[in-house]
């Protein structure tokens, strides 16, 4: 999951000549990936309730 | 939890944390992290899933299922149920209605009271319904006796207990089960004390299996990944780990006892479970801590998906399984019984429904659901 939501950086790597800065060649090349949605189990609506049940057990965590 | 399926729905512990402390570009960053770590109460656990507690009386469900499926019991074996057991001689084991008693004595009440009179004969269902000690005490020791000291050990592992759910994405605790060594270890284990460890996540995970009629489902917290556009490229299926090792008979025995729980007047949870506005089956626990109050505890599911035609917010809802755990704050019935139902007020209908008991006097007057955007009145005074 980690490496979907981090998506993958792209990159060439290139020889280049060193007396006239051309690119000699190229050694290889690798494609970015964006990254991906993650579509949780959760229901949203439930959770602040669940997270703080009663004002009294906020009153006591405060 | 959905029971058929193990999707989690939602997952809570407190006390937390801000989260944004952690991000390296706050300028409050270091000052408010050093201030995160000089706190004893442990906002970075995550009780759900990493949390470990003895189980207590939620546990009895095991028991009972260790019991009759050692084939010494029957669901309709009877057992008088009274304040003590003496049957080892280490100590006399109370009821918890004997603590109940001495709490109204000390009061100058009489013990006439439900909650403050032995049991008395009881079948076993009953006596889950009850909760009563020193039946659950009586099946530990009746299986040590009959060479069975592991069977309790063997059952709540075959429930999950002991082991990691498999949850994925988050770190869980695994808890622990030990082999009984002694009669006083089984006679401990069976009521949920002694050296057991276990996490609220496992716990869910069985109570969802014994809502759904036997099926172990690994706690499911991711439903898919989505490119930007396109098709998802991964969906995540239920996926089934195991069977509760129970015939189906003998569990729905379980299952209408956890009904009776809720439902019968002499049930622990009836009193605070009383007009939960869908059905329900569930178990208390009040389980000791070794210091302070007891951990409560609260293990249910809701019957919805059957009566449907009886109840129109089940409709479009699964069936869910619920554990609520408060650390050291008393009777499970009283404290986290009440909370499983706003849990359960919330699911089906969007917001809390009742006040509850520890909230009268605190919060002020109830208020009337807010209907379809209306303004909250409150309930008249008397």
């Amino acid at each position: 999951m980690e490496d979907a939501l981090a998506g993958k950086h792209g990159g060439a790597l290139y020889v280049v000549n060193p007396s006239t800065g051309q690119i000699a060649t190229k050694v290889g090349e690798s494609e970015p990936q964006p990254s991906q949605s993650v579509y949780l189990t959760w229901t949203v609506t439930f959770k602040p309730t669940l997270k703080n049940p009663s004002r009294v057990f906020a009153a006591q965590w405060s | 939890m959905e029971v058929d399926s193990g999707r989690v729905l939602a997952m809570a512990t407190s006390p937390d944390y801000d989260s944004n402390i952690f991000e390296t570009n706050n300028p409050n960053s270091s000052e408010r992290i050093a201030e995160l770590f000089q706190r004893t109460d442990d906002p970075l656990l995550n009780r759900a899933a990493q949390g470990q507690y003895p189980l207590g009386s939620v546990f009895k469900i095991i028991t009972m299922a260790a019991g009759m499926e050692s084939g010494l019991y029957l669901p309709e074996t009877t057992f008088d149920c009274q304040y003590d057991w003496t049957k080892l001689p280490d100590t006399i084991r109370r009821d918890w209605t004997w603590q109940r008693c001495q709490n109204r004595l000390q009061s100058g009440r009489e013990c006439n009271t439900s909650d403050s009179m032995p049991s008395g004969l009881v079948t076993l269902p009953e006596g889950l319904m009850r909760s009563c000690n020193p039946l659950f005490y009586d099946i530990g020791y009746t299986l040590y006796q009959n060479n069975r000291q592991n069977d309790i050990a063997n059952m709540a592992r075959a429930f999950g207990l002991g082991s990691a759910t498999g949850i994925g994405q988050i770190t869980e605790a695994v808890g622990n089960i030990s082999d009984p060594q002694t009669a006083v270890d089984v006679v401990n284990q069976a009521i949920g004390q002694g050296d057991m460890m276990v996490t609220p996540l496992q716990v869910a995970k069985f109570i969802a299996a014994l809502g759904n009629g036997g099926t172990l489902y690994r706690p499911q917290l991711v439903e898919s990944i989505h490119p930007i556009e396109g098709a998802p490229t991964q969906v995540f299926k239920p996926e089934a780990t195991g069977v509760l090792p129970v015939t189906p008979e003998r569990l729905q025995v379980i299952r209408e006892a956890m009904i009776q729980v809720v439902e019968n007047s002499r049930g622990t949870a009836n009193f605070r479970l009383r007009g939960t506005p869908v059905p329900v089956a569930g178990k208390t626990g009040t389980a000791e801590s070794g210091s302070g109050l007891p951990h409560a505890w609260f293990a249910g599911y809701t019957l919805c998906k059957d009566v449907a035609d009886k109840y129109p917010v089940c409709k479009d809802k699964p069936d869910i399984a619920i554990v609520v755990v408060l650390e050291n704050i008393g009777d499970g019935s009283e404290w986290a019984a009440p909370i499983f139902k706003r849990m359960v007020e919330v699911y089906y209908f969007g917001t809390p429904q009742s006040q509850l008991h520890f909230e009268v006097g605190i919060l002020g007057p109830t208020k009337t659901p807010t209907p379809f955007g209306g303004i909250p009145t409150e309930t008249p005074s008397e």
